[in-house]
């Protein structure tokens, strides 16, 4: 099953940040398919939506994190992950590139680097599941 | 009266022996009876390790071995004899005989407060270690906090220039997102430095100054130049906030019709200083429709050149190329 190129699911579990990511990704004349707070809706609205791209933070309050999420979304549905981190403990930074090698952007995430890094996304095909 | 070399070896308070090249026992003296608490017919023929606990049997390998190895001779190496009830700490020196001859000379000193004191500073070490540990780990979260609340500033701000009409308005948020994101860079620089104190102003000029490009005209280039050098958060930020505000004016104002190249240099000098300067190849088109803008961003530029003790030279007064003399501080 195909996925949809103009769709973004957004995983943050910060409602403004979120918010604003939506409106940078929808600047970007792409759509946002939803906006998941938690690993578990994250991984529930990628299956329904198929999204080709997912932004994603790490930290996502308890439960399993950003990381978690993105592994199980790349396993089962095959979307594209980027990584939106504040934080830049070489621990975090090592485990993405272990468990699942992404492009990872900081916060505060600005236009441009948000706009190079989904250009960068959208050329490649996705990975098959 | 004089007294011989077995009279020095029998009142010894020291533990002497002889041994063979692989360190099996040819004499003791009776201090090494006590300490060890065998007598000399049971310990000749033993090899030395047999008297050590089993952890200074691994230190004996190690250190003892090595060194005879290395240098012919240990010195003072802290090993514990076993004894009923613990360890004995005593320190071990080994030598081979002056005559070149087939035998090892050693003495075995008492050391109960010197292993005292190496436990004492064993335990200090960690102590001061966990500390450290912990205060990092606490700064660490501090600076992500820090910045986790400057993002979510700059998303409100993001919403709200959605919502606005008038392009002065939005110019103005605009400028707000850029001086916030300068803030949330000093945090990110902290977070990923080594002491977590004071990182790289050259990277940290370079990176700022690509995030403002990002928001310029594409034949707008910025090209850092700047020494390795370290800053901390108390010049970092107004330092920062200054290469913001003249950037950004440089960007608006220079280059109306073309591009060009905005330069930031960053210069230190023979003293504790450096020269700023923020220069551009374009044509000084002032907007007039940004004044109030324009006239925040250059009291900004004042206020925070006078809280680092430093001063704007006369000569770029009224010109697009600013010179600023700044102190620089050694970081904390």
């Amino acid at each position: 099953m195909t996925l949809h190129r103009d769709r973004v699911l957004i995983v943050e579990d910060e409602f403004l940040i979120g918010e604003a990511l939506r409106y940078q990704v929808e600047d970007l004349g792409l759509s946002v398919c939803g906006v998941a707070m938690d690993a578990e809706a994250a991984v529930r609205l990628a299956v329904s939506e198929r999204p080709f791209l997912v932004l994603s933070d790490v930290r996502l309050g308890a439960g399993r994190d950003g990381v978690d999420a993105a592994a199980e979304i790349r396993d089962t549905v095959g979307s594209k992950v980027i990584f939106i981190t504040g934080s830049r403990e070489p621990s975090t930074l090592e485990r993405i590139q272990r468990e699942h090698p992404a492009p990872v952007l900081f916060k505060p995430v600005s236009d441009a680097g948000l706009r190079a890094a989904v250009t960068d996304a959208l050329k490649d095909p996705p990975a098959t599941p | 009266m004089s007294l011989g070399a077995a009279d020095l070896a029998t009142g010894s308070p020291v533990g002497l022996f002889t041994a063979t090249l692989e360190t099996r026992l040819v004499d003791v003296n009776p201090a090494f009876e006590r300490l060890t608490g065998v007598s000399r017919e049971t310990a000749l023929g033993q090899p030395l390790r047999a008297f050590l606990t089993h952890a200074s049997q691994v230190i004996y390998a190690l250190k003892v071995e090595t060194a005879l190895l290395d240098r012919g001779r240990a010195d003072e190496i802290l090993l514990e004899l076993q004894r009923d009830g613990g360890g004995l700490p005593v320190l071990l020196t080994l030598v081979s005989a002056s005559d070149g001859g087939a035998v090892r000379h050693g003495a075995l000193f008492p050391a109960p407060e010197r292993r005292a004191y190496e436990l004492e500073l064993i335990a200090a070490r960690r102590a001061a270690d966990e500390a450290r540990d912990a205060r990092d780990l606490l700064l660490r979260e501090v600076y992500h906090r820090v910045k986790n609340n400057l993002q979510t500033v700059d998303s409100l701000l993001l919403l709200q220039k959605r919502g606005l009409k008038d392009p002065d308005a939005v110019d103005a948020l605009q400028a707000m997102r850029q001086r916030i994101f300068a803030l949330g860079l000093v945090h990110h620089q902290l977070m990923g430095s080594s002491d977590l104190r004071s990182f790289d102003v050259g990277a940290f000029l370079r990176e700022l100054a690509s995030h403002l490009a990002a928001a310029a005209r594409p034949d707008v280039r910025i090209e850092v130049e700047a020494p390795v050098l370290p800053i901390g958060l108390d010049v970092a930020i107004p330092l920062g906030l200054i290469v913001t505000e003249l950037v950004t004016r440089a960007l608006r104002h220079s280059f109306p019709a073309t591009g060009g190249t905005v330069r930031v240099q960053l210069t230190p000098d023979s003293g504790e200083g450096a020269t700023l300067r923020v220069i551009d190849d374009g044509q000084d088109g002032h907007d007039d429709a940004h004044a109030a803008d324009v006239s925040l961003g250059l009291s900004i530029v004042r206020g925070l050149v006078g809280q680092l003790g430093g001063r704007i030279e006369p000569a770029s007064a009224g010109t697009t190329a600013f010179e600023i003399r700044l102190p620089l501080p050694e970081p904390p």
